[in-house]
């Protein structure tokens, strides 16, 4: 069984006369481990898809199937509790919660994900954080923090609770090309290291390159796929 | 013009947001408006019967009569300029600009043996042809009419009860006169009043005057003379014109007070209007806060637009008067809701009164007190004023969040990053 | 906990905004903490003085003599009884008295001169009368009742009213027992000058033997037993238990509180206003919680939607904003008890002078000129607690609005 699949996933948006139709009918799966990156114009559908595999939405019409359990039928709590075990999150504009320091930001979201007393916590915090070049910066806010360093905050905070899944939307718009790349390094070492799943949108080539599977996103639909080693 | 309509347009970006600002500065106008009705009101309901029963807006008596009241001492009576007696002073200050009538009155104490039960009650021998024309007292006769003449009286409601007797009745009762001697005398009961106040209707008989005067040994005095304005506010003036006639004609051993001498408690509550000037503003200064903090919020929110703005040649006071006409909107639209929700219920209770009895199950205690029943004022000064207010103070406060906005530095504002 | 904490770092974002509507709750409180001090401070100096001078912890009388003195009708003296023994015993019995004393109310006229007025006599027993009250202490003029002759102490407003000095002829004009009128004659023996508008006009003290004689009263005949109890908690709860043990024998055992029944209906009248007035600024601080709630929700819109993602359910941001609406009315309320205490100390030693404002005595409270508050360390933990509860109600619906935006919308907010 895939980690994701999906099958004829339709979303519209919107009521009565102004209908958008953001996917038209979407087929895919995902296996573990994978690394793959959805490829599109802006407006092709891009967000939409990964907040529908993120759970944070539900599609109008299909099925998402993510780890065995089909998101259409679960409620918002259901939901959440499936977003905080399975899914890692990065944002374009990072979001992070600026009254937490980089090291409280990354625990906050291990403690949410793992009920109860966890000795081993601040050994994972720190070791995650580490592992993406902040462990001089643990006590930092985020306002103290660069563009950069910030994401790499946000990619730490999405990897430390072992998901099965991170998706990340645009994670480098917002950051100069040398950032990128330090940040997409950064992901495809944990890929190889933890076996994590990594789903991400682009639009830029640059980031294209890291990818192993991409797929390219046209008005809603599924228009190219091509895999590479 | 063109401020006006940004400014109108921004207070519908977040609907919400305005929503809560404009709650909050109408719910401070509705309490404003509310406890002014409630002040008012009891002014004019609670202190009218200072007024009518007890002092007019003005009272004279001789000096030494309003040292010793409680004795009520027939001893100093008002006895006109010079001992001409009464009605050639009351003629005098009729003359006065600002008196509109005089009600003169004997009061004396008077007791009656039922059952070998003494109770004590005070007599008030009064006018009736110049109390049929103006007084209060023909307005709450409950049964009967007013003392006319002889050995007419007229019976406040529970005195009658306490006495046992009805209307038509015939009583007997004694009082000391002048010299000190005790007396009886046989009344026939011809009316029944009730003012509502238990003070009054347990303790109060009315006769003629003329009655009084005979029977008590006095010629033509009074103890009290009672002079009424057109209008409450006139009092002031009136007592100073009254003063002055005294002085002019010799009657210093007469004194003059103001209706709200009669209890200090009316001072008290003047005291107490008083201090709720302030409150009123600090209600409403309690509800710009919240419009000030929502102001800033928007300021903050609005940065770059506003270096937008900048960057297209507005002035800082074109930027500060979008934000403070924001505000001022917001104040006029709540005061305006607030005057009116007030509006509304202040009529309803100018018309029902608040019966304090109904949380009279908040405490037990409560139940002690006799059926006291506010009735609020519903005028149109009151709403105006308490709407006003709101807007004054509100745009007031918008200033500061308003300056902030147009303090910005243009460029510093098109770079504001959010946190 | 970490909800706490981010609710807690939260409220220290917009600090203006933080501080000024929380003010609007420190106002609520420092009104209630003043009110309240000021309340039971009159309150309490009011019954002190009504205990020391006129109705001590406990009296016993019978049923109908209480009634017409409480509608202000001619005292009966036919409900005056002869104490048994027995009664005596168990009052002497009860747990706190401190001293007990008999008198013998009645109702005469006051005459000197060519004037009368009305007066409650209150004879008294010279030798127990002390161990109950302390109208004693506020002579100001010639001497007290003493022993068992003639003569009455006065008030100094009566004085006044009949220009007074000691040594100076009277009469009492009464009925007595039989209905007949009969008089008492003698000189003003002092004056007295007590903090209780009443007793300084309305009544006049004369020894209990020359008052049964006059009264052709049988010599032991009594209207009320005054006692005096180490406090006034337990004048209450003695004053029932009294009242359990006498009762089918046609006495009435009454607390100071069931005396003054006007003073504590009082009472509750200012407490229903205080509580109404409170009512109203919180009312005004809660349209501010709402307030910071929701200008804190829109701007926060993204943190909502990226908590959402990490997994939280809208249980759990609810109670972050609930948690800082806690903290804003924590802020508030603990600057209102910092302030409320200054003002309650101040009040509470310094007093109020109330004399600028105008003359209490007038209008018929027992008290001095100089008002002083009560510090009741209660008050400020009541109404601590009772704000920031106020704080957490006023805050749940907005809570909801703000959790329930959707994660969708929000991360994608500009």
């Amino acid at each position: 069984m895939s980690l994701l699949e999906l099958e004829d996933v339709k979303k519209i948006y919107g009521q009565g006369e102004i209908k958008v139709f953001a996917l038209r009918g979407v087929d895919l799966e995902i296996e573990e481990g994978e690394f793959t990156t959805i490829f599109g114009p802006s407006g092709s559908g891009k967000t939409t898809l990964l907040n529908l595999i993120g759970a944070l939405d539900k599609p109008t019409s299909g099925r998402v199937q993510l780890n065995g359990s089909s998101i259409g039928e679960m409620n918002k709590n259901q939901l959440a509790l499936l977003r905080r075990q399975n899914i890692g999150f990065i944002f374009q504009s990072f979001n992070l919660i600026p009254v937490l320091t980089a090291y409280e930001n990354v625990e906050f979201a291990l403690k949410i994900a793992e009920k109860g007393e966890n000795r081993k916590a601040k050994e994972k915090v720190e070791n995650i954080l580490s592992r993406v070049g902040l462990g001089d910066m643990l006590h930092r806010r985020p306002n103290q923090l660069s563009g950069g360093q910030n994401q790499r905050v946000a990619v730490a905070r999405a990897l430390v609770k072992e998901p099965k899944l991170v998706l990340a939307d645009e994670p480098t718009a917002n950051l100069d090309s040398e950032a990128s790349k330090e940040v997409l390094e950064i992901m495809v070492r944990m890929n190889k290291e933890l076996n994590t799943t990594f789903i991400f949108s682009t639009h830029d080539p640059m980031v294209m390159e890291y990818a192993r599977r991409l797929l390219e996103l046209k008005d809603g639909m599924i228009c190219r796929e091509e895999r590479r080693e | 013009m063109q401020f006006t309509r940004i400014a109108w347009r921004n207070l519908k970006r977040n609907k919400v947001r305005t929503f809560i600002a404009i709650l909050a500065i109408t719910t401070v106008v509705v309490i404003v408006v509310f406890a002014r009705g409630l002040m008012v009101g009891i002014t004019d309901s609670s202190f009218k019967m200072y007024i009518d029963y007890m002092f007019g807006h003005v009272r004279i008596t001789h000096e030494e009569y309003q040292i010793r009241e409680a004795l009520l001492s027939l001893d100093y009576t008002v006895f006109g300029f010079n001992e001409a007696g009464v009605e050639a002073m009351i003629g005098e200050i009729e003359e006065l600009d600002k008196a509109e009538y005089v009600l003169p009155r004997i009061r004396f104490g008077a007791m009656a043996s039922i059952n070998d039960q003494l109770i004590r009650m005070i007599g008030v021998g009064i006018d009736p042809a110049r109390e049929d024309q103006h007084g209060t007292l023909k307005d709450d006769i409950k049964a009967g009419r007013l003392p006319e003449m002889g050995n007419e009286i007229l019976l406040g409601r529970g005195l009658l009860k306490k006495l046992g007797v009805e209307t038509h009745d015939r009583i007997t009762l004694m009082f000391s006169d002048t010299h000190q001697s005790l007396r009886g005398r046989t009344f026939e009961i011809v009316g029944v009043s009730e003012a509502g106040v238990a003070a009054l209707d347990d303790r109060f008989f009315y006769l003629p005057i003329d009655t009084a005067r005979d029977m008590l040994w006095l010629e033509e005095e009074a103890t009290e003379l009672f002079v009424f304005a057109a209008q409450t506010r006139e009092a002031d003036a009136l007592k100073e014109e009254i003063d002055g006639l005294l002085t002019e004609r010799g009657g210093n051993q007469y004194s003059t007070a103001l209706w709200n001498k009669a209890d200090p408690f009316v001072d008290f509550y003047y005291e107490v209007a008083k201090v709720m000037d302030l409150v009123y503003v600090l209600f409403i200064v309690m509800g710009a806060v919240v419009i000030i903090s929502t102001l800033t919020m928007i300021v903050r929110e609005r940065t770059s637009e506003i270096g937008m703005m900048a960057a297209l040649g507005l002035r800082g006071r074109d930027i500060m008067k979008v934000f403070v006409l924001e505000g001022t909107f917001m104040g006029i639209i709540g005061s305006f809701l607030g005057a009116i929700i007030g509006g509304i219920i202040t009529f309803y209770y100018s018309k029902a009164g608040i019966h304090v009895e109904d949380f009279a199950m908040l405490s037990k205690d409560l139940e002690l007190i006799i059926e006291p029943v506010f009735y609020l004022a519903f005028n149109l000064e009151n709403l105006i004023v308490s709407f006003a207010l709101g807007v004054i103070v509100v745009t007031l406060s918008c200033l500061y969040p308003a300056y902030k906005a147009a303090k910005l530095e243009p460029v510093d504002a098109l770079h504001y990053i959010e946190e | 906990m970490y909800l706490l904490k981010i609710a807690f770092r939260n409220l220290f974002r917009r600090r203006g905004r933080t501080l000024i509507l929380s003010l609007i709750l420190t106002l609520a409180v420092v009104f209630f903490l003043f009110m309240e001090s000021m309340m039971m401070g009159l309150m309490d100096i009011t019954f002190a003085n009504i205990i020391d001078l006129e109705t001590p912890h406990i009296e016993i009388g019978r049923e109908e003599f209480f009634l017409e003195a409480d509608e202000g009708n001619i005292l009966p003296l036919e409900e005056t009884f002869v104490p048994d023994d027995d009664m005596l015993m168990a009052i002497n019995e009860t747990q706190g008295v401190l001293g007990m004393t008999k008198v013998l109310d009645f109702s005469a006229d006051f005459i000197a001169g060519r004037h009368e007025f009305p007066v409650r006599v209150r004879a008294i027993d010279p030798l127990t009368f002390g161990e109950v009250f302390r109208n004693q202490e506020y002579l100001v003029e010639g001497e007290f009742i003493t022993g068992n002759g003639s003569g009455i102490v006065i008030g100094e407003r009566l004085a006044e009213f009949f220009d007074l000095q000691s040594g100076d002829f009277f009469t009492l004009r009464f009925q007595d027992r039989r209905g007949a009128f009969n008089t008492m004659q003698g000189d003003v023996k002092g004056i007295v000058s007590v903090p209780h508008p009443d007793m300084n006009l309305g009544t006049v003290f004369v020894a209990k033997e020359q008052a049964t004689k006059a009264l052709n009263l049988q010599e032991d005949k009594v209207s009320q037993i005054m006692v005096r109890m180490e406090n006034r908690d337990q004048a209450l709860t003695q004053a029932q238990k009294l009242g359990v043990e006498f009762a089918g024998r046609d006495y009435q055992v009454r607390s100071y509180r069931d005396a003054a029944e006007l003073l504590v209906a009082l009472e509750a009248w200012g407490y229903l206003e205080t509580y109404f007035i409170l009512a109203l600024f919180l009312l005004v601080g809660g349209i501010g919680i709402v307030s910071a709630i929701v200008l804190a929700a829109i701007e926060r819109v993204k943190e909502i939607g990226m908590m959402k993602a990490l997994g939280l359910k809208e249980n759990e941001i609810v109670r972050v904003f609930i948690l800082e609406a806690a903290g804003i009315g924590a802020i508030g309320s603990l600057i209102g008890c910092v302030l409320g205490a200054v003002v309650v100390y101040w009040l509470t030693f310094y007093g109020l002078d109330m004399e600028a404002f105008l003359d209490l005595g007038d209008l018929g409270v027992p008290m001095g000129d100089k008002l002083y508050g009560a510090w009741n360390t209660s008050s400020f933990v009541l109404i601590f607690i009772f704000v920031v509860a106020i704080a957490i109600i006023a805050s749940i619906i907005p809570s909801y609005w703000a959790a329930r935006k959707d994660p969708v919308e929000a991360i994608q907010h500009r």
